[in-house]
């Protein structure tokens, strides 16, 4: 379990997202950020693990 | 047209209410240079285990939203924690169980490899933030998000140990320290600003300053064997949530019989040694309070002083169950010096006529800590 493993390792980022979520309302600007993120997953999933909440986080950097 | 139905649906499901409460990060320094510098196999075996000790001491207080690499993301709502010095409390004891397992590893380790000799390198920091989130799902993955969510990531880059040279501290922004009701001594005030973010004022406290303070205060405590007086009752809750109903005097009106408790002395702006409290009795007089030892989660002794003389020393003792509840003990020894050689006796006639009272009362703060708790993991759906 604990073995040392190789693969691609592949980030999507939304770019303006702080901003774009500090100048909207919460309820409006995290329902397109869930349909937008919703339509990357569907698409990396055909050839990738599915996202795990850790790589998801990589956009607060 | 379905489709778009469908996806409205989904939405509704939702209910993507904004919550507001505090927002908790703990974070490991010299991660990224330990993970470089050593074993893969060894260095995670070794941040495993270090991860595993902050989530079980900080879930017992606060939900874990989850594992960011070499930090634990934590939130709670307001209402589960209405002692804000909790989780102050909670951060520290935190810290003191991640310093004494780095330390037992380090000892206990014949290992010669570059992660386990480089385990003293790791350290850990916490910030600490008030405001508004939402809950989003997205298929199975669940996510915090909002900008005071943001915020409290982007704090994990400051300037706090570039000003202070402290390597290990806790970090609260104004609101979450507001909120708190804490008007704390000793802190470093930083203001932070990142882009597209409002300036954000912050109050850190060393942590290994906090550490040493703990380590070397002496312990005062009423062994079972000394006791003249013992009450025992199982609370359904974790430590700290029990600690709040046993420790706040606004929780303990709610439960204590007719005696008005207050809050006395705060000396650093917190409850620990010299703190006091205040109870206003139904015959006219007040007892004063006085705290000897505070540790957290753990135990508490206090003393005790009614019509000018010193009643009793009181050890509380927080021990965790099992079921994830919480045994409390009430350890009393009578201090009146004239009675003293009585003291057997008068403990058997305080059991006899307060005891159960007493218990009776312990058993109602166990009932509203178990409703408390209960209402609010509610709110968290």
């Amino acid at each position: 379990m604990n073995e040392t493993q190789h693969g691609h390792l592949l980030l999507a980022d939304i770019s303006g997202y702080t901003s774009y979520v500090a100048s909207t309302e919460l309820t409006h600007s995290q329902e397109i950020l869930t349909e937008l993120l919703e339509t990357i997953i569907e698409k990396f999933k055909s050839l990738m693990t599915s996202l795990n909440p850790k790589a998801m986080m990589a956009r607060y950097f | 047209m379905w489709e778009r139905y469908n996806h409205d649906q989904k939405y509704l499901k939702m209910s993507t209410i904004t919550q507001r409460g505090y927002l908790l990060l703990a974070d490991i320094s010299g991660y990224t240079s330990f993970v470089a510098g050593t074993e893969l196999e060894h260095s995670q075996e070794i941040l495993s285990d270090l991860l595993a000790t902050l989530c079980e001491k900080i879930e017992s207080l606060l939900t874990i939203h989850k594992l960011e690499g070499d930090a634990v993301f934590a939130y709670s709502p307001e209402s589960k924690i209405p002692r804000g010095e909790t989780l102050l409390e909670l951060i520290e004891s935190t810290y003191t169980a991640f310093r004494d397992n780095q330390v037992s590893m380090k000892r206990a380790t014949t290992c010669t490899c570059r992660a386990c000799q480089n385990i003293p390198s790791l350290d850990l920091k916490f910030i600490a933030h008030y405001g508004e989130y939402i809950i989003q799902h997205i298929r199975d993955i669940k996510e915090l998000v909002g900008s005071d969510v943001n915020l409290v990531h982007r704090l994990l880059k400051n300037r706090v140990s570039e000003s202070t040279g402290w390597r290990a501290y806790a970090m609260f922004t104004q609101p979450c320290l507001e909120h708190m009701q804490l008007n704390l001594e000793d802190t470093h005030e930083q203001v932070e600003s990142y882009e597209h973010l409002p300036e954000v004022k912050t109050f850190s406290l060393d942590l290994h300053k906090r550490y040493k303070e703990i380590i070397e205060a002496r312990r005062v405590f009423v062994d079972k064997d000394e006791a003249d007086a013992l009450l025992v009752c199982d609370f359904n809750v974790s430590s700290p949530v029990a600690w709040d109903w046993i420790q706040d005097p606004m929780k303990v009106n709610q439960w204590a019989g007719d005696g008005v408790w207050s809050s006395g002395d705060r000396p650093k702006g917190r409850t620990g040694i010299g703190a006091s409290n205040h109870c206003a009795h139904g015959d006219g007089t007040t007892s004063l309070h006085v705290v000897l030892d505070w540790r957290p989660f753990e135990y508490s002794t206090t003393e005790s002083f009614r019509w000018g003389m010193k009643l009793n020393t009181m050890t509380t003792r927080f021990e965790p169950l099992a079921n994830g509840g919480t045994r409390v003990y009430m350890i009393m020894k009578v201090e009146i010096p004239l009675l003293r050689p009585l003291h057997r006796i008068l403990g058997k006639i305080f059991t006899k006529i307060f005891a159960k009272p007493m218990e009776e009362m312990l058993q109602t703060a166990a009932r509203l800590a178990k409703e408390d708790y209960a209402k609010s993991r509610r709110e968290l759906q």
